[in-house]
């Protein structure tokens, strides 16, 4: 009897060390995956045949008389929703760099700063982002009230990794510095900074992800110029139409797949930059 | 043995298969609409209101000054946002978009949403320069804001417009239709109240009605608030009866809509032969016909408890507040009573009562959270169509 590895020879033969054959493996998977989740969707929004559960095919024609036309509700492009998204995610984003990687250094650094951040963080960070916007909007106005909500949501993840980073070196790295003569900044700048950008970008990464979730929430609340979560609440709650809606959840996870993928690209590079795989 | 990939690739291969089967060959059943309108509770009374930037010169040609302007609406499925939108579409050469987080065009009228409550509050402080708003809200802005000035009442734009209407989950109506008959009986009570009510401005009931209104819109009954909310009540039309005219209206708003592009798809593209046909579908006035000969309830008589939707503050939807009030009740000889519970009804407000604006009551009534709800016509018909899609 025939065994199946047998049957076309060694053209199905999956060869685990061929480069292309791994593509192919993880293409193939990939693409069957994603269509499971369509065909899923699909079936279950034929069985439900509920409003707020549009087909693809439904989500699809929206999606290219949104390309045509716009948004005739806001009078708006779908770029321009896009572009005030990533606007304010930006922002928030870049903030949050600025403060949490420096801070996080000197935490992991100096033991007395670390003691001295700590209460203060650990009664900030189990407040969810989402809890800040109401207050940001109000206090802060519609274009930066959003931005610091996603500072919030990016800030934490990417100051522990950093203070994670700086407390994984080895110290006889740090020791080995100062005996060939280099001084506090030096050691610093030359083996810390270096040392923690592996960690520094794993926050990024998760930082990234959180932004995400938290600058459709924020639009959801109040946005001035439209976004994402703008148009998302306004199509589902004003408007009803759903398969718009649909549009808006699928823009939020490609722009998310988008910047995280970036960051992990980034993340690879330096890494392999760094000879630290 | 067979290889454990070999059964994964077949199982995937066979759901693949069997799911598009299923959606080659699976139909969708036709959708009825989620509500049906039972009677209107008012037309007019709104306005747009603007501040001292726009009102300079010839009243006439203030709308000359709305270019790079910023308006408040109360949201994009109101009669209010509609209005504001055709007006500046057919009115004037400007376009018409919403705010931008950067710098204005002159050439573009900008709009950004504002519940009613808080247009004052963004008046005062610079953040729109303009707005609509259903009363009281208007006459509230003009009164406590300087320089504000009405530009144009609502019925100046479009005469006797659609407004609010109350509406009824046409599940519960086919399984209640005693019930539904009796709610509507006593908001034809109520409304008629206010109609002879609002004739002689003299009167106690006339007084009382006054500050009902204040404490509903403002919280309070102070002077001030009161004065605005006697202003306000002149400045809306309460009306109970459904006619061919306003029918006919219901459909103008359809095809303005069908219009701005704000259907998924309009009722033509859903197999209503026309607008018209939809309106008929859409609206039952058995209801209203037979609510002179519903009879009161006797006291004590068990009520049959509802779950109904409002706006916030509206003072358009004063029937519904007046046919809760015990003090009107016993006026009109129904005892210890509200017009309500003497045709035998008990009103439970609907989870996140009162609502924000129209979208939000159309949101309580596709949970299946309210069964009767008070909103604009316009969001009812906007949010109606796209679910029927």
């Amino acid at each position: 009897m025939l065994k199946f590895d047998e049957v076309g020879g060694s053209l199905l033969k999956y060869d685990p060390e061929n480069r292309l054959h791994r593509f192919v493996r993880s293409f193939v998977i990939t693409v069957t995956s994603l269509i499971m989740l369509v065909l899923a969707w699909w079936v279950g929004a034929l069985a439900l045949d509920i409003t707020y559960l549009p087909t693809p095919a439904r989500v699809y024609e929206a999606f290219w008389r949104l390309i045509e036309v716009g948004d005739v509700v806001t009078g708006l492009t779908l770029q321009d929703h896009i572009m005030a998204s990533l606007n304010r995610f930006a922002g928030g984003f870049f903030i949050a760099f600025a403060v949490a990687v420096p801070l996080g250094l000197i935490m992991g650094y100096s033991r007395t700063a670390e003691e001295f951040s700590n209460p203060i963080i650990e009664v900030l960070r189990p407040i969810a982002p989402m809890a800040w916007a109401p207050l940001f909007i109000l206090a802060l106005g519609v274009v930066a009230g959003p931005m610091m909500v996603v500072f919030i949501g990016v800030f934490f993840p990417l100051l522990s990794n950093t203070v994670f980073g700086v407390k994984k070196i080895d110290p006889h790295m740090i020791d080995a510095a100062r005996t060939l003569g280099a001084n506090g900044l030096q050691t610093f700048y030359k083996v810390m900074l270096p040392c923690t950008i592996p960690y520094i970008m794993n926050g990024v990464k998760i930082g990234l992800g959180i932004g995400w979730m938290c600058i459709v929430a924020a639009e959801m609340i109040m946005a001035k110029g439209g976004g994402v979560g703008y148009f998302i609440l306004n199509n589902a709650q004003q408007i009803g139409n759903w398969p718009n809606v649909f549009v808006g959840l699928i823009i939020v996870s490609f722009l998310g797949i988008i910047t995280t993928g970036i960051a992990e690209r980034v993340h690879k590079m330096i890494i392999s930059r760094m000879g630290m795989e | 043995m067979v290889n454990k990939n070999v059964l994964i690739v077949a199982v995937v291969g066979l759901l693949i298969v069997a799911s598009v089967g299923f959606i080659l060959l699976a139909e969708t059943e036709e959708r009825e609409p989620k509500i049906t309108l039972l009677s209107q509770v008012n037309s007019e009374g709104s306005a747009i209101f603007v501040s001292s930037d726009i009102a300079t010169g010839d009243k006439a040609n203030w709308s000359d000054n709305f270019g790079g302007k910023v308006f408040a609406t109360p949201g994009t499925a109101s009669i209010q946002h509609m209005i504001l939108a055709d007006y500046i579409a057919s009115e004037t050469d400007f376009g018409f978009a919403i705010q931008p987080a950067g710098a204005l065009d002159d050439n573009v009228v900008y709009w950004t949403q504002v519940p009613p409550i808080d247009m004052k509050e963004s008046m005062s402080k610079g953040l729109v320069d303009g707005g609509i708003a259903w009363e009281p809200f208007n006459s509230q802005i003009v009164a406590d804001v300087p320089g504000v000035e009405i530009y144009k009442w609502t019925d100046e734009i479009w005469d006797a417009h659609p407004c609010c209407v109350l509406a009824v989950n046409s599940e519960f109506e086919q399984k209640n239709p005693e019930t539904v008959q009796k709610f509507v009986a006593a908001h034809v009570v109520a409304t008629k109240w206010i109609m002879e009510t609002i004739q002689d401005d003299t009167s106690d009931n006339y007084s009382y009605m006054v500050n009902i209104s204040s404490i509903f819109a403002f919280g309070d009954k102070s002077e001030a608030n009161k004065a605005i909310a006697k202003d306000s009540l002149g400045h809306v039309t309460y009306d109970y009866n459904i006619n061919q005219s306003w029918k006919d209206k219901l459909e103008v708003v359809i095809d303005t809509y069908t219009r701005l592009g704000l259907f998924d798809r309009n009722p033509e593209q859903l197999g209503y032969e026309s607008s018209t046909e939809f309106v008929e579908r859409l609206v039952n006035t058995d209801y209203i016909d037979n609510a002179s000969a519903t009879d009161v309830v006797d006291e004590g008589d068990g009520l049959v408890k509802v779950k109904v939707g409002w706006l916030s503050g509206d003072i358009h939807q004063l029937a519904r507040l007046v046919a809760m009030d015990k003090n009107i009740g016993e006026g009109m000889g129904f005892g210890d009573r509200t017009i309500f519970e003497a045709f035998g009804i008990e009103i439970e407000g609907g989870a996140g009562n009162p609502y924000a604006n129209g979208g939000a009551v159309m949101d309580a009534f596709l949970a299946d959270e309210i069964d009767f709800g008070y909103l604009g016509a316009p969001p009812a018909i906007l949010r109606t169509v796209n679910a029927l899609s």
